[in-house]
């Protein structure tokens, strides 16, 4: 048998503490990284919710409608070029009584309207992209990245949404993004959700 | 024989160790506690969304898959000083099918009630008991049920626990708060609010859909 005189005094005090100090610091670290992810996931619950999901949805039927015309602005080639989105109103809609059922929806959904104008946006269908062989990002994403004009709100849940780097299933083209404003039962939040458009 | 170190730990360490422990726990208590309250809260929204979800689901798929072609309110009665709420709307699809969608709310009156409370009317100083007799009071009911009508599936809204008032009758945490149906020339909206005392007025279920489209 190995006869050694083994190192028998333990730690003292001091380094007990050190470590104990050290264990304490990265916790703190670890628990300033994850604390903001929780608000992070409470701001998502107004992220596409059922109820601006299936608003969106008749948002997207009307601007589908053959007698909805939205004009050169929307038009696919403008909306690849800055400022990639255009803005979707009721006077676009041709047919009168869907006009007056599209600002009805606007009212009762409770789409948010800022001096007149809904915060309905249409841009293209993916959000962020490349040409072939350049590098300069394109789309509503990196534009509002540079430039402003977007609210707080929209802007986070801009940056949220994936690129939609491939083409949709359904050969959809464009995307409609629309901003809630909750006030009903005396609420006070925003709400975000988007769809896609086959225009 | 080797020389073990029999020294042990003084007294002053362990009571260092002692009152570091002590820290520890405390600070991890109030932490833990606040988690646990988190933690129910988030069970409760689970289920409200749940339900929300599965209804709003089940109305606006077929609303979108038979196409709404008109709508009719048969019954709108909400009294303004209890809050109770009766609504049944009619709604005639495409396809030929009639869905009904009801919506019930009686409330018994709310944990403020106190019927001992003097409260002033015309008639001078009364005790709350004599304006809001016993007799009317009941236990709180909310129903909405969808469906062909006269053979509408029930969806009783979730029960995340309840309490009794001063004359024992039972109200739950979760209520319908408010409800507002109306249905314009081409569209027809259905909002049922929802009220508890932790999550307050946040999450109803708001359905809106153009008639005719």
């Amino acid at each position: 048998m190995k006869k050694g005189k083994l190192n028998s005094k333990g730690f003292v005090l001091v380094e007990t503490l050190i470590v104990s100090v050290f264990i304490a610091a990265i916790f703190a670290i670890l628990y300033n990284n994850f604390y903001p992810l929780m608000g992070e996931y409470e701001k998502r619950e107004v992220y596409d919710d059922i109820d601006g999901k299936y608003a969106t949805y008749w948002i997207k039927r009307i601007i589908q409608h053959q007698q909805t015309d939205l004009g050169d602005d929307c038009k696919l080639d403008r909306l690849k070029s800055s400022p990639y989105h255009c803005k979707f109103k009721c006077d676009m809609v041709g047919n009168e009584s869907m006009r007056e059922m599209c600002k009805q929806l606007i009212e009762k959904a409770q789409i948010y309207v800022k001096d007149g104008d809904p915060s309905i946006y249409i841009t293209t269908y993916q959000l962020q992209y490349t040409l072939e062989g350049e590098t300069t990002l394109r789309g509503m994403k990196p534009y509002f990245d540079d430039n402003g004009g977007l609210s707080g709100g929209m802007h986070r849940y801009l940056k949220y949404l994936p690129n939609y780097r491939w083409d949709s299933l359904n050969n959809a083209k464009h995307r409609v993004l629309v901003e809630f404003y909750r006030t009903k039962d005396d609420n006070d939040y925003f709400a975000y959700s988007t769809f896609e458009v086959k225009k | 024989m080797k020389k073990l170190n029999n020294k042990g730990m003084t007294a002053v360490e362990i009571l260092v160790c002692f009152v570091l422990v002590v820290i520890i726990s405390v600070s991890m208590y109030t932490t833990v506690s606040s988690y646990q309250n988190k933690q129910q809260i988030e069970a409760f929204k689970e289920k409200i969304f749940t339900y929300k979800n599965l209804l709003t689901k089940e109305i606006n798929d077929d609303l979108i898959k038979d196409g709404l072609v008109t709508a009719k309110i048969t019954n709108y009665l909400v009294d303004p000083d209890s809050g109770d709420a009766d609504a049944i709307i009619e709604m005639n699809m495409r396809n030929g099918d009639k869905k009904c969608l009801k919506i019930t709310s009686k409330k018994a009156y709310d944990y403020f009630y106190d019927p001992s409370e003097m409260v002033s009317t015309d008639e001078g100083d009364k005790p709350m008991g004599e304006i809001l007799p016993v007799s009317e009071d009941k236990d709180d009911e909310f129903l909405i049920s969808y469906g062909f009508c006269g053979n509408e599936t029930e969806y009783p809204i979730p029960d995340l626990g309840s309490s009794k008032n001063p004359n024992g009758k039972k109200i739950y945490d979760l209520r319908i708060n408010n409800v507002e149906v109306e249905v314009e020339k081409s569209l027809l909206s259905v909002y049922v609010g929802f009220y508890h005392p932790d999550l307050g007025t946040r999450y109803g279920i708001d359905i809106v859909c153009p008639v005719n489209f």
